[in-house]
């Protein structure tokens, strides 16, 4: 009963936090450009050099052209190999890539567990579910285990990151640690592929039966209990952290980095960037002459320092 | 004093001085320039200036921040700052890059990742007080611990302490960066050392009304308050427009001809006024190409509007709308077709992507590079071109504003590769080219020995890979050209040269893409870029 009120409260808190988060970066001001060559939209031939729009004369008279292919051609090698690591921090690459693998891999298995319990462990494809489970929860906790400590080593150890280190990312990695290791406990303990109560992946999906049907009578082994636990808590701690980059990327990526988008007469865009410029702004040095009362379109198309004396 | 194994802590520390530059730790260049007792000596800073100024964090000082005199006035320092990064995170007072700032303040990984990217950090010896993540990992814990106040932020995010020593080595360390972003190339999550650079500054501008002297007081004010930089007013830029016209046709043997105020001509073209001034044959040689090439051009003598520089890009918000603003008025009172931006790298990115989202409704003249504009009169055929005229090895600086925080790689190159048979690149080149160390304004900064600092460090890895460029010919036998299309490049590497005297070791010039188009024009006489008329 406690396991399961605790599992929905977790999803709860980490989903409101995550969407939290996500919605207090989405929702502020429409933003200065700040884009950053290559951006992989201009299509592939340009981002294999870098080029943008720019290029062509009178780019505003000619279609803009958006290639989702050649973007998607560069997220998946960055996220599932961490592509950028291997190229600016080969010595870091392979426990980063470990741990994040890892990390992939234990969270393919909860989706596998849920699709199997819903599909029925018992059924053909339900077990062939069950399988790639199992396969996923040992290679993914094993290589999470060994790239977390492989990282508290380099964050411990290594002079180029230690006077970066601080005692939150040492806790954070041992949190994520006690996630593989606990899950490792319970795979030495009982049968990791087996479906049904003598099984690792069969408990947990006795365990999502038991939450998507609010039944809480499940016996679930102790060893399962400990990794579970420690699994939703991280869930809890995690959003409030540096962490949740894993979502937030989305910004750093789509809104910044790769946003070129042109403010055009009439557009969106435009609407958003006056209603920006209509904020009073208060900073404080003489030359700025702002009162809280002018605008930013006051402020900037006043005429300044005419009147000051050479 | 430290040289290396710095802390972050040790930014507020009362030491004598934070860090070191050793010449032994620079990287090395090539020969002739490998031997280290040829480095010129540095500049001591005066012992009085010493005395009445903050310069305890290296040994140059860029902005030079009077030092507080009582404990009143050292609390103003602090809290005038905290005040300062609170406004950071407001929308009413930084719309312009809040998004970007909140991302790049709460998801650095300190993974490291980046540093090894930064050419400054690169050259110093790894100078643990140049890392990109330094300066950045200190204003996280200085925002999570002083303005965002979070429980347990010495824990999780690091201990600091904030003191007016703090406040003012941040000030100078905020002129250590070059705003290159090569950085933020790297990393992976997509945080942003250059922009915690940029984002300081205006603090220290906006708020605290601190700023190089080179960038603010003789920059951006002087030019809202004269129309230009350089000082020269609308009656001074025409006449020296008009002189430069006069020796053109002298060099060229063609009837050169600027234009002024010519109401609805397809091209408004604003040169960084710098040119005028230093490099009178960059001014000359548009002209030459315009004109051959018949287009309908213009410049313009409103005040602001003859000069393309816009230095509030790399330290205070207010003042760049205010100049691009005064850019687009000039184009929209004469009603050109389009603004095009001659060869200055942070023009072009001041006035094309920074104030796209600046310049609404009528304002929002269309505004493109020099660089498409001139391939498209190269290949056109309105021109005659002899490119064995341009014989010489040839190799291509990449402004970072133009190239990295553009896109515009290969239009310049495509000139090059036709018109200059030994043309070759630079290792690494486009959009992951090295900043030529005079970014953010420091080209133009010279105050104390702040030049040995922008030269011997900042600049050292553009120097390399120039030499390196050339090491099939490395000797002053070869006449070599190293083609910058920016004016603020230019004026570091014209300083760099200098420096380590590369003229006369290596035959090394530098100069613009459009002094390399004219030279290699048939209808002008033969010698345009000269090797014995420059420095």
């Amino acid at each position: 009963m406690i396991l399961n009120i605790a599992t929905y409260l977790s999803m709860l808190i980490f989903l409101i936090t995550v969407l939290y988060r996500f919605l207090r970066i989405a929702n502020t001001p429409a933003h200065l450009r700040w884009d950053l060559y290559p951006v992989p939209h201009e299509g592939f031939k340009k981002a294999k050099y870098g080029g943008s729009y720019y290029e062509e004369l009178d780019w505003w008279t000619k279609p803009r052209h958006v290639s989702k292919a050649s973007e998607l051609s560069a997220m998946i090698p960055e996220i599932i190999l961490l592509k950028g690591v291997w190229e600016s921090n080969k010595s870091l690459w392979f426990w980063s890539w470990a741990f994040h693998f890892g990390l992939y891999l234990a969270i393919f298995m909860a989706v596998l567990v849920i699709a199997s319990a819903i599909a029925g462990p018992v059924t053909a494809f339900g077990a062939v579910l069950t399988k790639i489970a199992g396969f996923s929860a040992i290679i993914g906790y094993l290589l999470g285990g060994i790239g977390c400590v492989g990282m508290l080593f380099k964050r411990l150890f290594d002079s180029k990151l230690k006077p970066y280190t601080t005692p939150g990312s040492i806790f954070n990695l041992i949190f994520i640690l006690a996630i593989f290791v606990t899950g490792l406990k319970a795979i030495s303990e009982i049968n990791l592929f087996t479906t049904g109560q003598s099984g690792l992946i069969g408990q947990l999906q006795i365990f999502v039966s038991g939450l998507t049907g609010f039944d809480s009578t499940a016996e679930i082994n102790r060893s399962v209990i400990w990794h579970i636990g420690v699994t939703l808590a991280f869930m809890v701690y995690m959003p409030f952290t540096h962490m949740a980059h894993f979502v937030l990327k989305w910004f750093t990526y789509h809104s910044i980095r790769w946003n070129d988008e042109p403010n055009k007469a009439g557009s969106k865009l435009e609407e958003d960037i006056t209603k920006s410029l209509n904020f009073k702004p208060t900073w404080a040095a003489d030359h700025i002459r702002a009162d809280g009362k002018k605008t930013w379109v006051d402020i900037a198309t006043e005429e300044v320092f005419k009147d000051e004396k050479k | 004093m430290k040289k290396n194994k710095l802390k972050i802590k040790d930014i507020s520390k009362n030491s004598e001085q934070l860090a070191h530059v050793d010449l032994q730790d620079l990287t090395p260049l090539p020969p002739p320039y490998d031997k280290i007792e040829d480095e010129p000596v540095w500049k001591e800073l005066k012992p009085e200036y010493k005395e009445e100024f903050e310069c305890t964090l290296d040994d140059t000082v860029a902005v030079g921040v009077p030092k507080p005199k009582t404990p009143e006035e050292e609390k103003v320092l602090v809290d005038k700052f905290v005040s300062g990064l609170e406004k950071l995170f407001q929308k009413e007072n930084n719309w312009t890059f809040l998004q970007q700032l909140m991302l790049t303040l709460d998801h650095c990984a300190k993974s490291q990742t980046c540093v090894d990217a930064c050419p400054v950090y690169e050259a110093s010896g790894n100078n643990d007080l140049y890392r990109p993540t330094y300066r950045s990992e200190i204003w996280r814990r200085i925002v999570k611990k002083y303005v965002q106040k979070k429980p347990l932020a010495s824990f999780t995010d690091g201990d600091i302490d904030l003191n007016w020593r703090t406040v003012a080595r941040l000030i100078e360390l905020s002129y250590r960066c070059t705003i290159c972003r090569r950085c933020a190339q790297t990393c992976p999550i997509g945080v942003d050392n250059a922009l915690v650079t940029h984002e300081l500054r205006k603090v220290f501008s906006q708020e605290m009304g601190i700023a190089a002297k080179e960038i603010h007081e003789k920059g951006s004010v002087l030019q809202l308050k004269v129309g230009s930089s350089t000082g020269m007013n609308s009656e001074v830029v025409k006449d020296n427009i008009e002189f430069i016209d006069e020796d053109m046709s002298d060099i060229t043997g063609l009837e050169v001809k600027s234009h002024w105020d010519v109401e609805g001509a397809d091209v408004l073209l604003i040169h960084n006024a710098g040119e005028i001034i230093a490099w009178p044959e960059n001014p000359g040689a548009f002209a030459i190409i315009l004109e051959a090439a018949g287009i309908s051009w213009t410049l313009s003598s409103e005040a602001v509007a003859y000069d393309g520089i816009n230095y509030g890009l790399w330290y205070d918000d207010v003042q760049l709308a205010r100049v691009a603003i005064k850019h687009a008025q000039a184009a929209k009172k004469l009603g050109v077709k389009k603004i095009v931006v001659g060869e200055c790298g942070h023009a072009h990115k001041a006035l094309t992507v920074i104030a796209d989202r600046v310049l609404t409704g009528e304002l929002n003249v269309p505004r493109e590079s020099a660089m498409t504009l001139l391939e498209d009169i190269v290949f056109s055929g309105k021109i005659k071109f002899d490119p064995s005229r341009n014989n010489f090895p040839v190799t291509l600086h990449d402004p970072c504003n133009m190239v990295r925080l553009m896109g515009i790689v290969e239009p310049q190159r495509r000139i090059l590769r036709y018109l200059c048979p030994q043309f070759r690149e630079m290792t690494p080149h486009g959009v992951h080219n090295y900043c030529c160390g005079g970014g953010s304004g420091f080209a133009i900064m010279s105050p104390n020995n702040f030049q040995n600092w922008r030269i011997a460090v900042s600049g050292r890895k553009k120097f390399k890979q120039t030499l390196d460029a050339f090491s099939d010919c490395p000797g002053p036998e070869t006449k070599k050209y190293l083609c910058a299309p920016c004016s603020n490049c230019k004026g570091q590497i014209r300083d760099i040269f200098q420096y380590y005297d590369a003229k006369e070791k290596s035959n090394l010039i530098y100069g613009g893409l459009v002094e390399l188009i004219v030279n290699a024009m048939i209808d002008v006489k033969e010698g345009f870029i000269s090797w014995e008329d420059t420095f």
